[in-house]
């Protein structure tokens, strides 16, 4: 009994699921201890909290220096995250359904704003609208977080519009339906899931978005993010504990709204059991 | 009707490329900003603010000749690489485990909190991460608590950025690695343990070398997401730990110095560049 308890096989699985517990709870850590404290009653976020109190969550509707960054970021997010998957779409359907001499290459381009620092996009485009004189914030700021979001849109609708069954298309087509027709009647409706998965990733990027944010907002038009830093920069402010509660429930709207739109197991790549 | 067909298509041929000229208005725009960027880290620098249109090799010289940058350099490669190994050891387990856990709900569990873990936001992470590393944080009650007292904040050191961007990378490799390791058929493991190998040396001699392609691709993930860190040394680290980012960001915005600035972004590019080009002859090979 006792051998068989300390076999091998019980060792390792129990080393992987003690590695995996340990893991998983470090990344539950900053996310329990920022929503645990945000109740505490002391003057600073102090974890495990001491007490109990809302008064922080009371304290947040009065934060009026965060409502314009806040309205900016949605806005920059709604529209920059609507482009990207827009011009994401057209990508996608160019690479997967054409061939033509540079596809793999305009494939890369479009891809290359993940793997170019973000710190080096945001100085580039920094540069570029100094010299070109674009003083316009939100636009550029719209212009930058399409270029970074593009690429997100890009890989998850390429992924649908992989496993999308083209005789679908073709039957449409003989059947007497045109090209758009076809497109917004049969291949939309299938790869939907794709589109929306790859609007609402565009969208939580560039919500979240910090560096070319502070690169390119400008006095009085900051986006959130930026605004946030500035606040959790040099203090450990307790309304701040109940911003980031606020930020972290979104998440999780955020993934649940993914699991159902999509389920778990396409975001993963897996086949699903 | 075929013809018709065929009609359709090839007309949408064209209807497509005109479909693709914004997305490559906006392409090209990105490569102009970066061929300007590579283009200024030539210029002279004269005072914050302005520059000298010139080709000069100065400001290369400046920065790897001077010890601070090259401090900076040689501390970005560090942090990235034993964050990306940390990253590996914490991130494998799991994926192993979502792929093989056979209860769905703590599937979907060890996913939801991976999930969520990946789209907080960082800034709120690691403003969470600062009340723990801090001098009257959780880390320090502990150690309190097992006996080792007035210890100072963990804050500005190498640990502590280095935490951070370990708990920023682990969801990164997890999301890579899951998709390789649920395409290793469990049959193969089951083969190996009936011809006599235990758990250990199947994982080993089974698991882990079908899983090598996965591993490369999330470690050089990591390790481009390392190098790049920004914020998190901004957080973490403060003016103590610097790595090669928050040089670019102080030398284009605090002193405007767009030349060196410049210098910098393109040194950053090129150090992981090279890690990316050797790397995908690596994956070639393994294929």
């Amino acid at each position: 009994m006792l051998r068989k308890m300390f076999s091998v096989r019980n060792l390792s699985n129990i080393s992987t699921l003690l590695l995996t517990v340990f893991s998983l709870g470090f990344l539950l850590l900053p996310i329990v201890v920022i929503v645990g404290s945000s109740f505490g009653t002391t003057s600073y976020l102090s974890f495990p909290p001491q007490g109990f109190t809302l008064k922080w969550y009371h304290k947040v509707f009065s934060l009026t220096e965060f409502i314009d960054p806040l309205k900016m970021s949605i806005q920059l997010g709604l529209i920059a995250a609507t482009i990207a998957t827009i011009l994401g779409l057209s990508v996608s359907f160019a690479v997967v359904r054409y061939n033509f001499r540079g596809k793999n290459m305009l494939n890369n381009l479009f891809l290359s704003p993940l793997i170019i620092p973000l710190i080096v996009t945001a100085q580039a485009l920094y540069l570029f609208f100094s010299a070109l004189g674009m003083r316009t914030h939100f636009t550029n700021l719209m212009i930058a977080h399409t270029i970074v979001t593009i690429p997100y849109a890009i890989r998850t609708i390429t992924a649908s519009l992989q496993v999308f069954d083209i005789t679908l298309e073709e039957a449409a087509m003989s059947l007497g339906a045109n090209r758009l027709e076809t497109f917004l009647k049969v291949t939309l409706p299938q790869i939907r899931p794709g589109v929306v998965a790859g609007w609402l990733f565009a969208f939580a990027m560039s919500f979240d978005e910090f560096v070319v944010a502070s690169f390119l907002s400008g006095p009085g038009r900051i986006t959130f993010p930026v605004q946030l830093f500035n606040y959790i920069r040099w203090s450990i402010n307790p309304v701040m504990g109940a911003v980031s509660t606020f930020l972290i429930l979104f998440t999780l709207f955020l993934a649940f709204a993914l699991d159902r739109i999509v389920g778990l197991n396409t975001i993963l790549g897996t086949r699903g059991k | 009707m075929c013809d018709s067909v065929l009609n359709h298509a090839r007309r949408n041929r064209h209807a497509i490329f005109y479909l693709l000229f914004p997305s490559l208005v906006l392409v090209l725009l990105f490569i102009i900003a970066l061929a300007m960027l590579l283009g200024y880290s030539f210029y002279e620098y004269v005072r914050p603010g302005v520059m000298k249109p010139s080709f000069t090799l100065e400001n290369y010289v400046t920065f790897l000749t001077s010890s601070t940058y090259l401090r900076v350099l040689y501390r970005t490669v560090k942090i990235s690489l034993i964050a990306t190994v940390l990253a590996l050891v914490m991130g494998y387990p799991i994926s192993y485990r979502i792929v093989r856990t056979k209860s769905s709900l703590i599937r979907k569990l060890y996913v939801l909190i991976v999930l969520i873990s990946f789209l907080s936001s960082i800034l709120v992470r690691l403003f969470s991460w600062r009340v723990i590393l801090g001098r009257t944080g959780l880390i320090n009650q502990v150690l309190d608590l097992l006996g080792f007292s007035g210890l100072h904040s963990f804050l500005r050191t190498e640990t502590a950025v280095t935490t951070g961007l370990v708990s920023f990378l682990v969801p990164f490799v997890v999301l890579t690695l899951v998709g390789v390791i649920d395409k290793i058929d469990p049959e193969l493991e089951s083969a190996a343990k009936s011809l006599g190998a235990n758990e250990i040396t199947t994982f080993f001699k089974v698991t882990l070398p079908l899983s090598m392609s996965g591993i490369l691709a999330a470690s050089l993930l990591c390790y481009c997401l390392g190098m790049s860190a920004f914020i998190i040394p901004l957080m973490l680290g403060g003016d103590v730990v610097k790595l090669l980012a928050n040089v670019v960001y102080d030398q284009a915005l605090l002193v405007v110095n767009f030349p060196i600035a410049s210098t910098a972004a393109v040194i950053l590019l090129v150090v992981s560049f090279v890690v990316i080009a050797s790397y995908q002859k690596l994956l070639q090979q393994q294929l």
